[in-house]
């Protein structure tokens, strides 16, 4: 997984990259809690991401509960259709409450 | 100090609990309780009687010279107080000595428990021997109690067929009562008796009667007279009887997690297995054993089913099914091996995930299941409601040694366009 991120008057972009799996750890959501942390908003961008699974997004799920609950404005979006399907089958969208825009 | 003429016959007498100095805290044990004594500078060995005890004294009595210094009082192999003498001693026989130490059991201890002590005491004068020596006069209403109590437990213990008692000694055991079982693990009681004398505690242990296939618990408790008490539990319908309960458990667990996934999810058994394993033909086998070969793995699916011209999105979310299982061997039992095959001529695609983990748990399984998404923080359920979406068959097998996560992929049903 590779991020890039653009950060403008207090919104921070966060453009992720690659496939999200076991590998990415909790590498995802230190970037999310770093960024969230010293903005009000954040977006995810997912159009680059080409693969995720349960255990990928798990630290990404919990760190955005966390800034939810903090107060953020959180958004995920450019969400391949293929992409979408798999995390509305973990539940991943009502879970948490953020709304999830596909491409 | 004096020991007067009225002991030990006289249990009013408090002339040597007085000499204690510590008042109405100290009791008279009677009948005198004999003890080894060793005089730790010298390792002088006395036989003594305990005739007095207080959290923090003791009065003992023998025809000795005793010495000033630090004792080693022996009640019983579990039960040693260190203890040391108070000011001068004179030419006396009975001296007062200060606890410094008492060890039970495992525990140490810097005072004397009295109530311990007490219930020790009377259960000691129920060994067989000493209540043979005992006239019955001197037999209270309270040790006769403890001995009705005994005699109804040992006619319990006798009406159980299935427990055996011995005593070991020197390499041979000898039965209490008529002798019921063969002794087949005769090597093993005499390991253990020894084992159990060295280490003055309790040895356990199962042993299998090659001969009768009969399972047995061995039981060995060491006596302070350097023999031991056998006791041999046939456990073999026990045994018989818990894996048949957890059999019906596991039907039950297996129907109950067919029917909420619309026989989607099957448990089988390791013949089950067998069944399906065998099916096939291996195309590619890749070892899961950090994450990193997780993306490994994805591409050799994706090289595998591509091919034969199925949509990218379906490809993606079978690879996603197959990911999450590896993900479950990895996390859960450290690594694993996925295996790849082609049934019935490339109509189905077979994966066989195998970890030789703990296995998941038969109470664990139903929820695995039936509880969807991250909502549930069920993590093992998010894994299983990607396979069941993904996959169009799923079998399970998990027992200690392992689990078996097997996912079947139509191929033919899914082709959008021939290869040209």
């Amino acid at each position: 997984m590779d991020y890039r991120i653009e950060e403008e008057k207090d919104h921070a972009i966060i453009y992720l990259e690659g496939e999200l799996d076991m590998s990415v750890g909790d590498k995802l959501g230190e970037v999310i809690r770093q960024y969230g942390e010293r903005n009000q908003a954040i977006t995810l961008d997912f159009l680059g991401v080409s693969f995720v699974d349960s255990s990928g997004i798990g630290s990404l799920f919990y760190t955005t509960k966390d800034l939810l609950a903090a107060g953020k404005q959180i958004e995920i979006v450019n969400i391949q259709e293929e992409i979408m399907d798999i995390l509305r089958i973990l539940g991943f969208a009502e879970a948490l409450g953020v709304p999830l825009k596909q491409v | 100090m004096h020991v007067c003429g009225n002991c030990p016959d006289n249990p009013d007498c408090q002339t040597c609990v007085e000499q204690l100095g510590v008042g109405q805290a100290a009791r008279k044990v009677l009948p005198p309780r004999p003890i080894s004594i060793v005089h730790l500078l010298t390792g002088t060995k006395v036989e003594a009687e305990l005739r007095v005890v207080s959290r923090l004294v003791l009065g003992v009595y023998a025809e000795t010279e005793w010495k000033p210094g630090r004792y080693e009082l022996e009640l019983a192999a579990d039960f040693r107080i260190i203890a040391s003498t108070v000011g001068a001693v004179h030419n006396a026989s009975y001296i007062v000595l200060d606890i410094e130490q008492v060890l039970r059991k495992e525990d140490m201890f810097d005072r004397l428990l009295l109530d311990e002590f007490h219930s020790w005491q009377l259960s000691q004068e129920l060994q067989p021997e000493c209540l043979l020596t005992n006239d019955e006069q001197s037999l209270d209403s309270e040790r006769k109690e403890m001995i009705v109590q005994e005699l109804k437990r040992l006619s319990i213990l006798r009406k159980l067929r299935e427990v055996h008692m011995y005593v070991w000694e020197h390499d041979s055991v000898k039965p209490l009562g008529e002798s019921q079982i063969d002794l087949v693990a005769q090597e093993e009681i005499n390991r253990l008796a020894r084992q159990a004398l060295k280490e003055r505690r309790g040895k356990r242990e199962q042993s299998l009667s090659a001969a009768r296939k009969r399972l047995y618990d061995l039981h060995v408790f060491p006596f302070d007279d350097n023999t031991c008490g056998v006791a041999v539990i046939d456990i073999t319908d026990a045994i018989a009887m818990e894996r048949e309960r957890n059999r019906q458990q596991w039907e039950f667990c297996r129907d109950v997690v067919a029917l909420v996934t619309k026989g989607k999810l099957q448990l089988i058994d390791e013949q089950g297995l067998f069944e399906v394993k065998r099916q096939g033909e291996r195309k590619v086998s890749c070892k899961i054993a950090c994450s990193a070969d997780l993306g490994v793995l994805r591409k050799a699916i994706r090289e595998q089913i591509a091919p034969f011209g199925i949509s990218g999105s379906s490809v993606l979310h079978f690879t996603v099914a197959v990911n999450e299982a590896a993900t479950n061997a990895l996390s859960h039992a450290g690594g694993g091996v996925v295996e790849v095959n082609l049934l019935q001529k490339d109509e189905y695609c077979r994966i066989i995930v195998t970890d030789h983990g703990r296995g998941i748990s038969l109470a664990d399984l139903p929820k695995a299941a039936l509880q969807p998404g991250f909502s549930t923080n069920n993590t093992l359920g998010l894994g299983f409601q990607v396979m069941l979406q993904y996959a169009d068959m799923i079998w399970l097998h998990s027992s200690s040694k392992g689990t078996t996560i097997v996912l079947d992929y139509a191929l033919q049903a899914r082709v959008v366009q021939k290869e040209v």
